[in-house]
């Protein structure tokens, strides 16, 4: 197996100590930066993202592997912008206000950064004020969650604080949680719904044409 | 006299049986498992049967003591007879009485942790349980089971970021609904409060939405009625609404 295909798999079996040491023998080795991070990093993570819709990977094996995964980034990163590689995009991601847990919302995160885009993770707790500063930031995408449905109308808020803050086109926005609907995102003028991480992942490539 | 049966959760049984006793009406109380609503799914498809098995005429109509409780509710359709759900997020509403008095709770500290006599004596190993959580018995087996699977290393990560939750979370409520003594049980959510480093408070419950339940006395801002061949479904601010069932489908 060649060494980029190691890297692949160790990512995708989720072994972080063990990726660490092949990345760094890889760039020894002379194979660029964003090599490693498109056929090791973003094509093991795209794998992860289809065993777990076959139903063969679980949240465990989805957040080792990401884990994995961004072991290997954290080195790959410096590099990546000394060879001026963009990322696909920036996102501010966070659980509405009031709700205060992250454990899907950082996976969808996560899987975002395996794919290729910038994260800004604001955790939970966001309020509205936060997401248009990030997005005044930079930040063209939104992704916001919502685990309750006491939480939900939160996501309606951001939405029309966005807008009141004459930020609506600058930015696309993505929402999910467990109690939330494409019904309820299409009501509240999202620009999309994700089901899962893996998901997450798809809508935000095709909503940002990427 | 009307006849009702209420479908009713596992955690609202002292409560329920309670407000049926002194119902001016003929109500049939069915358990279901508390817990089910951890998959949506599986809570709706409980439901639906028993809304199902019930012979036409049967009832006046069936009484859900439940919330939206994560979407359950969302997609029960009534058939031949009524539905009557009372519009509250989860049991919370249920036990505390009234939405508007949740929402307080809720916009005051989002992070509570809820605690109650029926839910705690239902639950699968005891007493040091409260709304929704993971035993710490059960933590240890997925520990394990981690280990075992993906390695210490991992097993170590995954119990942090499924441990995080609770670092968001600071008070501990135990909710009194009266009648049993609760005092063992309010003790036992103490210590596990202390345990975690929450604050500890307890509140006085209120049956009035089950009694008005019950009572057959649905103002249309507290309980939705679901006319038969209506749906439920989810409204905008995260509560009940109903709709025709063709008009869902097409």
């Amino acid at each position: 197996m060649s060494l980029l295909a190691e890297i692949r798999q160790t990512v995708i079996d989720g072994q972080a100590k063990q990726v660490v040491p092949k990345v760094e023998q890889a760039l020894a080795e002379g194979v660029a930066p964003d090599t490693i991070l498109h056929e090791g990093l973003i094509s093991a993570m795209q794998e992860v993202g289809r065993l777990f819709e076959e139903g063969e990977y679980f949240v465990p094996e989805m957040l080792i592997a990401a884990r994995a995964m961004k072991a290997a980034l954290a080195i790959l990163q410096p590099l990546l912008v000394d060879q001026g590689v963009e990322p696909l995009g920036r996102i501010v991601i966070g659980t509405v206000k009031g709700d205060l847990h992250d454990i899907g919302k950082s996976l969808v995160a996560m899987m975002l950064e395996g794919a290729g885009f910038e994260i800004v993770d604001l955790g939970v707790d966001v309020a509205p004020e936060r997401f248009i500063d990030a997005v005044r930031n930079g930040a063209n995408v939104v992704a916001m969650s919502a685990l309750l449905t006491t939480t939900m109308p939160n996501m309606k808020t951001t939405i029309e604080a966005i807008e009141a803050a004459g930020l609506r086109g600058q930015a696309i926005i993505l929402v999910g949680g467990a109690p939330v609907t494409q019904a309820y995102a299409k009501e509240i003028g999202a620009d999309g719904y994700a089901a899962d991480a893996s998901s997450a992942v798809r809508i935000a490539r095709q909503l940002t044409g990427k | 006299m009307r006849r009702y049966l209420a479908l009713t959760c596992e955690a609202l049984t002292r409560s329920i049986h309670a407000a049926a006793a002194d119902a001016p009406h003929t109500v049939t109380v069915e358990l279901l498992r508390q817990g089910l609503h951890n998959t949506p799914k599986s809570l709706r498809a409980a439901l639906q049967e028993q809304i199902d098995a019930a012979a036409p005429g049967a009832y006046d109509a069936i009484l859900l003591a439940y919330g939206i409780c994560g979407t359950s509710t969302v997609g029960l359709v009534a058939r031949s007879i009524p539905l009557v759900i009372p519009r509250a997020h989860d049991c919370i509403t249920l036990y505390l009485g009234a939405r508007d008095r949740y929402q307080a709770e809720f916009d005051a500290h989002p992070g509570t942790y809820w605690y109650s006599l029926d839910y705690m004596e239902r639950s699968a190993d005891g007493a040091s349980v409260g709304l929704g959580a993971a035993t710490i018995g059960a933590m240890d087996e997925i520990y394990a089971e981690y280990v075992r699977k993906y390695g210490q290393d991992n097993a170590d990560y995954l119990m942090e970021v499924m441990g995080e939750w609770g670092k968001h979370y600071d008070r501990a409520v135990f909710i009194d609904m009266g009648g049993a003594d609760g005092q063992p049980y309010e003790e036992a959510a103490r210590a596990e409060a202390e345990r975690r480093g929450w604050r500890f408070e307890r509140r006085t419950g209120d049956r009035r939405l089950l009694t008005m339940l019950v009572r057959g006395e649905w103002p249309a801002d507290e309980f939705l009625v679901v006319p038969p061949g209506y749906r439920i479904r989810q409204s905008g601010g995260g509560l009940v609404d109903c709709e025709p069932v063709e008009d869902a489908e097409g």
